[in-house]
Formats: C-alpha cells, sequence, structure tokens
C-alpha cells in the first residue's frame, strides 16, 4: 500500500508538469495583452515595455516557462500582473473560502445522498423510491446558478431571513458568518446532491441482489441492519469515487455560486484573473487546483482498502 | 459506517477550524448601520496609488481619499481643491497654486508646498508607473521644465511651451494627481496606502471583497458650495464601504434587500426592473459616456471616407438613441457631449438620416459588397445593442455586415491594437472638449486606435496651445473635418443612472459617471 501510494505521489510530477504547459500555452493564445489592459487608453510606450521587462513578458516563452518553472520549484509562485501581490497568499486566501463551503456542501450531499439512495433501492418503485429519484432528477436538471438566484430570491429579498451578498468568517463571527455561507452551501447540496444520490441507488441495487445479503436475512438481520451495515457499505465504494470528482472538481472554483453569492472564493478569483490575463494568477490557481484533484483522487483511492477489504492497492 | 461519518465530520471540523484563523477584520453586517454607506462596485480596484494601475473603479474610491490641486464643477469647469487658488501666466507657461489654509493629512499634519514637489517628483518618475505621464513629460502635449516651492504653500509649475489644458490634465479624473504624505510608501519606497487629504480616510481593502473608508475627522472643508468634485465636502457618516458585486443580478438582490445603498451608472432596462420597489429610487442623468461605432481608417476598405460617410448616413441615430436608451438619450454626432460648455450650435450637425444617401457614397466608394465586420462584446449590454442596432441599420442600406462577438479583454485588446473594421464601442467620461478629443486623434504609429490625421492633429495641437476664447474655434473646426472624414461614429451620450436607496439623504448623481458620497447622509426612518 505504502509503494502504491509513493508510486502514485511520484505520477503527480507528470501530470502537474502537463498541466503547467497546457495552461501556460493556452493562456498565452487567448487575445487580449494584459499590459496594455493595465496601462489603459493612455498609452506610454516607455512604461509599456518598463512593465514588461518587469514581468519579464518580454522574454521568449520558452525562458517566461522555465523561470516560471525555477520559481514553482521553490515555491513562489510570483505576483499578479493586475495587483503585484503574491499569488500563493491571493490563492489561499480565496482557496480557503472555497474549501469551507465545498467541504461542508459535499459532506452534507453525500449524507443525504447515502441514505436517500440505499432507501430508494430498498423500496425500488416503490412511492419512496419514485419520490427520492424524482427529486435526484429534478436537482440534477436545475442548473446552480439558476438555483442560487431563485433562493436568493426567496431568503434574501422576499423573506429577508439571510444576506444575499459578502462573507464573514464563520469561526470570526459564528453567528453572522453562517448567515452568508446558509444559501451558497444549500444551492450547492441541492446541485450535487442528484449525481450522488443515484450513483447509490444503482450500486445499492445491485448489492441487494447478491447472495451475502440473502444470507444476512435468512441469518433473520433486521432489514435496516441488512440495509445499512451490509448493503450500504458495499454501495459505498464505487460513490466514493464520484464524491472524489464531485470535491475535486468544486475545489478547483466553484466559480458560478461565488459569483452568484459574491463569495470571494478561487472561482471568483480564477474568472476576474482570466477576464484580466493575469497569466501567473491564472498559472498558479491551476497548479494548486490541479494539485488538490489529484491529491483528493488519490486519497479516495487510499480509502478504498478501509472501506473494503477485498480492495488491495 | 456511523463511525465513518462522525469520524469525516470530525475531520471537517477540523479543516474548518485551521481554515479560519485568519486575521481578523472589519466585518461588514448583513446591513449596513446608520453610521455606513454601502456602494456597489461591479469589479475590485487594482491598487490604492491614485493614477498607478488604476480601473474607473479605482477613480470612484478614491475620489473620496485624495484631492488633487484643481477638480471639475458641475458645470465641469476647473475649481481649486486642495489649492485655495491658482493664476495662469500669459504665456500659458506658469502655473501658480497657493495651498488651501487648515489642509491636513490624514495623519493630522500639515500640507506644505514640500509635499506636492515630492509627490510630483514620483509622478514624473517612469518608475512609478503613473498612467498618464505622457501628459507631463513631453509625449502628449507640454513637459513640466520644474516645479518650484514657494515659501509654505505656494507651488510654481513652469512648461516648456504654452498650454492652455494643463489644468484640464490636472483635473482629469482618471489620473489624479493627490497630494501624499511620505508615510504612504515604506521605507523602501514601496507604496502602503494613500494619506493623502479627502473627507474619507482609506481604512481597509480585502481583496475580493470591500474597500472601507472612514471619516477624515481632522477634515476642513472649503467654504464654496459643493459642485462636482468641488467645493465644500462634509463626511456625514462615519465609514463608507465599496462592496465588490461582480453579478448584476446579484447587485440588484443586494439593493432592494438593503445590503447595498447605492449601485452607480446601471444599464436602463436594469434601473427600469427596480423601479416599482419602494425601498429604491432611479435617479437619472444625462451622460458624459460616448456610445460610438468605431471605424478602422487604416482598414483597406474602410480608408475611404466615402465609405465611411455612408455608415454615417445609414444609421438613424434618433431612433438609435431612443431604442438603445429606453427614451432617455438624445442623438449627439459630436465627440464633445450635449449640455457642456463647447457643444455649441455647428456641433448639433451631424448625418442626416438618409438611405439614398448612403447607397449613393457606396456606389462612389465602388463598395462591391464585401464583408465588414463589427466587432463587440456580449459582457457590456450597451456594447451589444450598439453593433446589433448597426447591424440592422447598415444592412438596410446594403452593407454586408457580420457581428463579432468578443469577450472583454478580448475586444479591448483589440481596441488598444486597433485590430478592428467597425467596433461597437463606449468611452468613460472625458469632462472637457479637449479630452474628448484627445482620446480619438493622435499618432496612429504608436496608437493605432487613434484617428491618425495630420489635419486633425495639428488642430488639436493648436487647442492645446491657444487661449480659452479661441479654442471653441478650432473644436467647431475638428467636428465638421471630422463630419467629413468620418474616423468614428458618434451616436449618443449614455444616460446615467444611480439606484439609490431612499435611506440616503442628499445623494445627487454627477454627469462624471462618480460616485460622490460626502455630503450624504443616512435617514433610518
Amino acid at each position: 500500500m505504502l509503494s502504491y501510494f509513493f508510486k502514485r505521489l511520484i505520477m503527480i510530477i507528470p501530470t502537474l508538469m502537463c498541466v503547467s504547459i497546457t495552461v501556460f500555452v493556452v493562456m498565452r493564445l487567448v487575445p487580449g495583452d494584459p499590459i496594455l489592459l493595465v496601462m489603459g487608453d493612455v498609452k506610454n510606450p516607455e512604461l509599456i515595455a518598463q512593465m514588461r521587462e518587469q514581468l519579464g513578458l518580454d522574454l521568449p516563452l520558452w525562458r517566461q516557462y522555465i523561470l516560471w518553472l525555477t520559481q514553482l520549484l521553490q515555491l513562489d509562485f510570483g505576483q499578479s500582473i493586475v495587483t503585484g501581490a503574491p499569488v500563493l497568499s491571493t490563492m489561499l486566501n480565496s482557496f480557503t473560502v472555497t474549501v469551507q463551503i465545498v467541504l461542508v456542501s459535499v459532506f452534507l450531499a453525500a449524507l443525504i445522498a447515502v441514505v436517500a439512495g440505499t432507501l430508494a433501492a430498498w423500496q425500488k418503485d416503490r412511492l419512496a423510491d419514485k419520490t427520492i429519484v424524482g427529486v435526484a432528477i429534478l436537482c440534477m436538471s436545475i442548473p446552480s446558478f439558476w438555483l442560487g438566484i431563485a433562493l436568493i430570491l426567496i431568503f434574501g429579498v422576499q423573506l429577508q431571513w439571510l444576506p444575499t451578498v459578502g462573507y464573514i468568517s464563520p469561526l470570526q463571527n459564528f453567528s453572522e458568518g453562517i448567515k452568508f455561507l446558509l444559501l451558497p452551501i444549500i444551492t450547492l447540496v441541492l446541485a450535487e446532491m442528484g449525481g450522488i444520490l443515484r450513483m447509490v441507488r444503482s450500486a445499492t441495487l445491485d448489492n441487494l441482489q447478491l447472495e451475502y445479503i440473502s444470507h444476512a436475512r435468512a441469518k433473520g438481520l433486521g432489514e435496516m441492519t441488512v440495509l445499512f451495515r451490509h448493503a450500504m457499505k458495499n454501495s459505498f465504494t464505487p460513490t466514493l469515487t464520484l464524491i472524489g470528482l464531485v470535491m475535486g472538481g468544486l475545489l478547483g472554483g466553484a466559480a458560478v455560486i461565488e459569483t452568484v453569492f459574491t463569495l470571494p472564493g478561487l472561482g471568483r478569483l480564477l474568472i476576474s484573473s482570466i477576464n484580466n490575463r493575469d497569466y501567473i494568477m491564472v498559472q498558479g490557481i491551476m497548479i494548486l487546483v490541479s494539485t488538490c484533484y489529484v491529491l483528493i483522487n488519490l486519497l479516495i483511492d487510499m480509502l478504498y482498502p478501509l472501506i473494503d477489504p477485498r480492495v488491495k492497492l | 459506517m456511523p463511525r465513518y461519518i462522525l469520524l469525516s465530520a470530525a475531520v471537517l471540523a477540523a479543516v474548518l477550524v485551521w481554515l479560519n484563523t485568519a486575521e481578523p477584520e472589519s466585518q461588514p453586517g448583513p446591513a449596513p448601520g446608520p453610521s455606513e454607506i454601502r456602494v456597489a462596485l461591479s469589479d475590485d480596484i487594482r491598487s490604492s496609488y491614485p493614477g498607478v494601475n488604476r480601473v474607473s473603479f479605482s477613480d470612484d474610491v478614491l475620489a473620496h481619499v485624495v484631492e488633487p490641486l484643481v477638480v471639475h464643477r458641475n458645470d465641469l469647469s476647473i475649481a481649486p481643491m486642495a489649492a485655495s487658488h491658482y493664476s495662469v501666466s500669459a504665456d500659458l507657461k506658469t502655473f501658480k497654486f497657493q495651498l488651501r489654509e487648515g489642509l491636513r493629512f490624514h495623519n493630522g499634519e500639515p500640507v506644505l508646498a514640500r509635499h506636492v514637489k515630492m509627490n510630483w517628483e514620483k509622478i514624473l518618475d517612469p518608475k512609478t508607473g503613473f498612467q498618464c505621464l505622457p501628459f507631463y513629460n513631453g509625449k502628449m502635449g507640454a513637459k513640466i521644465v520644474s516645479i518650484e516651492v514657494q515659501g509654505e504653500r505656494g507651488i510654481v509649475f513652469k512648461l516648456d511651451r504654452p498650454s492652455s489644458v494643463f489644468l484640464e490634465k490636472l483635473a482629469y479624473i482618471q489620473c489624479p494627481v493627490a497630494v501624499l504624505h511620505p508615510s504612504s510608501w515604506d521605507s523602501n519606497g514601496n507604496w502602503l496606502k494613500p494619506i493623502a487629504t479627502g473627507p474619507y480616510r482609506f481604512s481597509e481593502w480585502k481583496k475580493g471583497r470591500y474597500i472601507l473608508l472612514k471619516k477624515f475627522s481632522g477634515y476642513i472643508p472649503r467654504q464654496d458650495q459643493a459642485s462636482g468634485l468641488a467645493g465644500k465636502k462634509i463626511a456625514l457618516v462615519e465609514q463608507v464601504r465599496f462592496m465588490i458585486i461582480s453579478d448584476l443580478m446579484a447587485t440588484k438582490a443586494a439593493l432592494v434587500s438593503g445590503q447595498v445603498d447605492l449601485a452607480g451608472s446601471l444599464a436602463p432596462i436594469t434601473a427600469l426592473d427596480l423601479k416599482q420597489n419602494k425601498r429604491v429610487k432611479a435617479m437619472p442623468l444625462a451622460g458624459l459616456t460616448r456610445r460610438a461605432l468605431l471605424i478602422q481608417t487604416s482598414d483597406a476598405l474602410l480608408a475611404d471616407p466615402r465609405l465611411r460617410r455612408a455608415i454615417g448616413h445609414a444609421l438613424d441615430m434618433k431612433a438609435f438613441a431612443e431604442i438603445a436608451s429606453l427614451g432617455l438619450a438624445k442623438p449627439n454626432a459630436s465627440v464633445i457631449p450635449i449640455d457642456t460648455k463647447h457643444h455649441t450650435g455647428p456641433h448639433l450637425q451631424g448625418y442626416t438620416f438618409d438611405l439614398n444617401k448612403a447607397r449613393e457614397l457606396l456606389k462612389q466608394a465602388n463598395y462591391q459588397g464585401e464583408e465588414i465586420v463589427i466587432k463587440t462584446t456580449r459582457v457590456e449590454q450597451a456594447y451589444f445593442d450598439t453593433a446589433m442596432i448597426s447591424e440592422a441599420m447598415l444592412k438596410k442600406a446594403g452593407l454586408n455586415i457580420k457581428i463579432e462577438v468578443m469577450e472583454m479583454a478580448a475586444l479591448l485588446g483589440d481596441y488598444f491594437e486597433g485590430n478592428y473594421q467597425l467596433m461597437a464601442f463606449e468611452y468613460s467620461p472625458r469632462l472637457t472638449a479637449f479630452m474628448n478629443y484627445h482620446t480619438l486623434i493622435g499618432d496612429k504609429k504608436t496608437n493605432p486606435n487613434r484617428w491618425g490625421d495630420k489635419k486633425a492633429q495639428a488642430l488639436l495641437l493648436q487647442a492645446a496651445k491657444s487661449k480659452p476664447k479661441d479654442q471653441q474655434r478650432i473644436y467647431d473646426q475638428i467636428h465638421q473635418y471630422m463630419l467629413d472624414q468620418a474616423p468614428v461614429i458618434n451616436i449618443y451620450n449614455a444616460p446615467i443612472i444611480d439606484v439609490v436607496s431612499t435611506r440616503l439623504q442628499g445623494y445627487e448623481p454627477w454627469s462624471g459617471s462618480k460616485p460622490r458620497l460626502w455630503n450624504v447622509s443616512v435617514n433610518e426612518e
């Protein structure tokens, strides 16, 4: 298991290299010069040249890449072209906001989905199953931005129970902070729950046909024990893969949700950086996101043997 | 299974605790209290250094924090601000300013002429990156050859050649030359934050979230009437918070739920949506933002002025302005905004809507139905509307028009590089005739988006050197020449619609398109 872990860790290096080259090249192929955007309408050729030199943008592309990579290996993500702020601290500040909503949302979505999906499988083709599956399909079909807007209109504008813009860290002021996070979390839970639920239901349906379930029932175990101790445990392994993918995707920036709720998260920072052609910031964010994605999936893989002893790594 | 859930919950809680051990901050509650005004900004500022790495949002914020020597009044005339008064020599080469008494920095220290000189030395140093440096180093107009301190509060600028627009440049809202205290920089000369002289001081900037300004209790206001960015400014609330809200829907929701008090310069259709709401009121005003169809005069096809004039005659400007502004704006073919000092009789002249004439000009230009592309973006609805209406109208005259929709940064990139045939574009407010022409006329080699016509450049140069009384004649000449050459088709000046919470008292929109939150109070009833 340990050698598998290290092998996978080493595999991160070529993955991140590919990501870094792709992001670097694609960003530079996109039209729009960051320096001209910073300069505005009063063109000052000397200042433009000075800024290009300062930022290394006057160098050939391959040298720019090597320089950036060398800095990156020393954990120096560079400075934003737009604000001059250090990329690492800027993106980590935003990342903490994204991580908060994503972790809580995925945890809740998985919890609801696993329980509801298992019950739906147990009640296959009955009213409960149809209701649960119907709700899941509805959640999957509604675009998350629409859902977010609808929640804002109901709870923020009409009822005025919750704020619609801004952010406060919940641990600095829990009662206020939680108000700002509630709507984005509900939106994400509803948006992500459907897919996970359908996966749990499908896996549980398969498991309920297997002999060990009949054996457990024959032993006289209660239906809930059969369902939640035996069937659900085995259904959870494939679901875990999906949870990992969802979490990895969302950590890359729940950009739409962050924009609708004006949360200062990583997705919003990424969009703003792309719009401003802040090459260095975009590159840094993409490296962070890719690393998270790969590490989360590695973590999920490492969890398989804990949940299902048949899995050997 | 429950133990896995409990374990996950415990890990989750631990991660959340760790994530939230950040520095404490001035936390904005869900709604502003009686001592705070909240303003929606659709994007963050890039820097708090006035005129350096700026965007229009920086100007919105910093107008409350810094005071240049001179600023614009409501009628767009120039008024002293940090200066008590000024004088200009007869040869238009020497400008003397006397700093106003009682002027203090936000740290309580008095403002002296040597501080002004120190700031100008930084501005004129290319390393600072001051955006409008070419205005002062001879690249775009007269060069400052010396800055002398006279006594404690006197400061004299000497130029290498006459300039009747030097004061206009000093008052240019996009590049305010602020009077900043040396403690605005650290000991290594790195920028910290503005310690300036305005009625509000710069308190906190949470990137991507908000900028907080606090009342400067040591501020001694001028005694002349408040007008534009000039006159008596009193901070009537303890703090002003600019909230970064990039989504329009979120801005509207925040306005109607009372979480922000002001959203400036909204589109007419957005303001119309909010008209029924009792919490807010829409305050429309004729604006100075110029919406236009840019023409690349160096394009092989559009190099022929007859073809460019045909475009002008094919557009029904009255209908255009009516549709695009929902009836709030009048057409204006001049670069100079309507209802401003220099928009005189000759500037009322534009292209008559005449499809036959347009077709005739197309025939004379030997136009064979070649495709002409209008570049635009959907990020700003007004740009897209301009392109769409133009396309419909120009097609009627027989022009083969195609719209290319781009992302905003790509469009701006093409604008700066002059890479377009036609472009639906808008210019943010320029408060003087000279500055308006300056955005359009210039050397095409360094500014490919400018109209590089030699005669036009010579006329503009002449305006910059002429006495104010002679400038009108030159601006009239430029307008006539522009109608003949059609390097751009000006359509209308966009109305400004500020949507304001009814709890704000004393707020007035300004044609300069900047929120002004001095002399504004909050009425909680």
